[in-house]
């Protein structure tokens, strides 16, 4: 089509302004937030395998917890986190905690504050749990942390407690001394960091809290069995919600994002259709 | 250059050795102790990109008459400050150190973050074609896949989730055990090159 | 619930920030730049905190006079600020550089190598004594992951029958990036929701604030805008 001639209404429609798109993304969800529905929905098998795997977890075992979250991405992994540690903590499960990542640790004691009302009870520090604070380094950090805990903490938990004298940390000192363990890295695909510095070297049978843009990598290490289970972003957290009756915000997001993806659906639909009919017109790409 | 250049390939070297040659068992301590230290380094550097940021904001401010946006640079500098003397003032638990955290890093963040989902949607729009094979494989693929984690269509097509899961534990993972088999062996072979120090450029 | 000053800012916040969706503006520009003043110093604090607790603490107890090397290291990396003593920066580098690169690389042959090739024979993938079904998923993974290796590998162009293992090969790989950006598509859309629900409309006793807000925003940038006080970028 040469310039100054008329467009035809494919045309137009292709070259829509992207802040219209925009605004009516924006419509959707907050009305979908607003006036939410119930749809029920099946039960994946990632989110059945996680929570048996966290069911699995036998009574009063010590694992370590690697809880990085970030404010990003807690909406969506606050509910399976949240509810991963209360069936542990039910199941007098002992937890090491530490985070990787500088946003962590705020949001961790919010979650621990959530996980005790979930309970109905004050969770005792030092016996039930202890914090291990912020570990720098990633990678390097990561090995060198899995490898001699006391080392690289300088023998204190986060508020300068002396490890030797809580009774939780008897015998822990590395990544090998966690038969099972959990890592919650937000949306920091570092999942195979971990398959790489704790599951490989020492064996644990490791369990992730990741979004959903980490699934297909995951899936890779879920068929050879390095990762046992994983609760896959938002859909994950609903489905802990459904398989433990705590029905919550995960649940209602799940309906926005819905929506949003049917509207989504709807403009692939919409954009071929008029790209096609603008070909068939003559249009040059 | 070239000191910090033997540093590296030695060290790398060191610490795949001591991985998987037993002889070298009585050095772990030490290595425990580099691997310790390289952590303590890795948190002094996150201050270093902030002291440039910093500066080049300062610079603005100074050169204000040349720059129209200094005040921006202003404002920048007075929430680094106000952080800043939060944590000092009341340490890494304090309220107004944590209301900073909860009230504005956070959202501002989740907000920051959540734009991405409106440009993708434009590029859903503009972009996804089903111009040839390659680009109606990983259309189809990508469809059935989004479908599948949305309740509104596995509710009363539950199919999808079969469909899904499918492509996620078949197809998926043959294309990532190849990718990740493929990015493994690019890793290590990133790393002699820069043991042999074929690759100067990781130390700027 | 009873809204909170802090519920209002984050509230307002996240609605400044969405206004860059409709072009670079002044409300946006200065909420990003908030972000970036609050985020740069809590990541300084944070990781310094790190470093004076586990380092620069260290060297006075018993046994800690080694830490003394780290501390050094640690300070000599803000040399790279000054241009004369910039190449002392490298040292620190290279420390953390080689160590990186040890325990990556290490493990990665285990993991991401060995461990994946087992992945493609028994008792993970066997051919033997399974459904059909069951059969023709662990050939296609097989194969594809194969495939998608050749396609790595072999960058130069490819004639004769390799060429069709090499298509193959790409035909896994866009099918498994179409996957990811499926789940990238939920992802993306799960963060909005999120800060939504989170910072906008929860409690409920907020809307009025976070509408009020928006509106008043509209108004004055349409007005700014179309009486040419600023311009769209």
């Amino acid at each position: 089509m040469t310039e100054g001639a008329k467009k035809s209404f494919a045309e137009k429609a292709l070259d829509l302004d992207h802040r219209i798109l925009a605004s009516i993304v924006f419509c959707i969800i907050a009305a979908m937030i607003l006036y939410p529905v119930s749809i029920p929905f099946p039960v994946s098998n990632y989110g059945q395998n996680f929570y048996d795997f966290v069911h699995s977890i036998p009574a009063g075992e010590t694992i370590g917890f690697m809880l990085s979250d970030t404010p990003s991405t807690r909406p969506q992994l606050e509910p399976s986190t949240t509810l991963s540690l209360m069936i542990l903590f039910e199941k007098d499960v002992k937890i090491i905690f530490w985070q990787d990542e500088f946003m962590g640790p705020p949001i961790f004691t919010d979650y621990i504050a959530i996980t005790e009302d979930l309970l109905g009870r004050e969770l005792e520090y030092g016996v039930e749990y202890v914090d291990l604070g912020y570990v720098a380094g990633e990678e390097t950090g990561a090995a060198a942390f899995l490898k001699d805990m006391r080392t690289v903490v300088a023998g204190v938990d986060v508020d300068g407690t002396n490890l030797d004298d809580l009774p939780i940390m008897q015998g822990i000192n590395s990544g090998g001394d966690f038969e099972y363990g959990f890592f919650n890295v937000a949306c920091r695909c570092t999942e195979p960091m971990y398959v790489r510095q704790w599951q490989q070297p020492y064996g644990t049978k490791v369990g992730s809290i990741n979004c959903a843009m980490d699934l297909p990598a995951i899936t890779l290490y879920l068929a050879t069995g390095q990762i046992k289970a994983t609760a896959n972003g938002l859909l994950g957290g609903a489905e802990m919600e459904y398989l433990t009756g705590h029905l919550g915000t995960a649940y209602g997001q799940t309906l926005a994002v819905s929506f949003g993806g049917l509207y989504f659906t709807i403009l692939v639909i919409l954009g071929n259709v008029f790209f096609f009919i603008s070909r068939a017109g003559g249009r040059r790409e | 250059m070239t000191i910090p250049l033997y540093i590296v390939s030695i060290l790398g070297v060191w610490m795949i050795a001591e991985y998987f040659l037993p002889f070298l068992n009585p050095l772990v301590p030490t290595t425990d102790m580099i691997r310790t230290y390289a952590t303590i380094l890795a948190a002094a550097s996150w201050g270093l990109g902030t002291a440039i940021l910093c500066l080049a904001h300062g610079r603005r401010i100074y050169r204000q008459t040349k720059d129209p946006f200094w005040g921006y640079s202003v404002m920048f500098l007075i929430c680094f400050l106000a952080m800043l003397g939060a944590a000092l003032t009341q340490g890494l638990k304090g309220t107004t150190y944590l209301w900073f955290y909860n009230y504005i890093i956070g959202p501002t963040g989740q907000a920051l973050y959540s734009t991405t989902a409106f440009y993708v949607t434009t590029a859903g729009y503009r972009v996804f074609r089903f111009r040839n094979m390659d680009a109606a494989v990983l259309l189809i693929a990508g469809m059935f896949v989004m479908w599948s984690v949305l309740p509104l269509f596995t509710g009363p097509f539950p199919v999808l989730v079969v469909i899904a899961g499918w492509i996620n534990n078949v197809i998926a993972v043959a294309a990532y055990r190849g990718f990740v088999m493929g990015v493994a062996l690019g890793i290590i072979g990133l790393a002699v090159r820069v043991f042999l120090h074929k690759h100067r450029e990781v130390l700027a | 619930m009873a809204v909170t000053l802090g519920m209002i800012v984050a509230s307002w916040l996240c609605i400044a920030l969405y206004t860059m969706l409709y072009g670079d503006n002044p409300v946006s520009r200065t909420a990003e730049h908030v972000y970036m003043g609050f985020l740069a110093a809590y990541e300084v604090v944070v990781n310094l905190n790190f470093f004076y607790t586990k380092g620069v603490l260290q060297i006075a107890k018993p046994g800690g006079a080694g830490y003394i090397i780290p501390v050094i290291l640690g300070f000599m990396i803000y040399l790279r600020l000054n241009e004369s003593t910039r190449w002392l920066y490298r040292y620190p580098m290279a420390i953390v550089i080689g160590s990186v690169f040890g325990v990556t690389v290490r493990t990665t042959v285990f993991s991401q190598i060995l461990d994946q090739v087992k992945g493609n024979l028994p008792p993970i993938a066997p051919l033997v004594g399974v459904p059909p079904g069951q059969l023709v998923n662990n050939l296609i993974i097989i194969f594809g992951s194969l495939s998608a290796i050749v396609f790595f590998v072999f960058s130069r162009e490819l004639t004769g029958p390799e060429r069709y293992v090499h298509r193959f090969g790409r035909l896994i790989l866009l099918a498994g990036f179409g996957a990811t950006y499926g789940n990238t598509l939920s992802y993306r859309y799960e963060l909005m929701a999120g800060t939504f629900l989170v910072n906008m409309f929860t409690p409920p006793e907020i809307l009025p604030y976070t509408f009020g807000f928006a509106a008043a925003l509209a108004i004055i940038l349409i007005v700014v805008y179309k009486t040419g006080l600023a311009s769209w970028e």
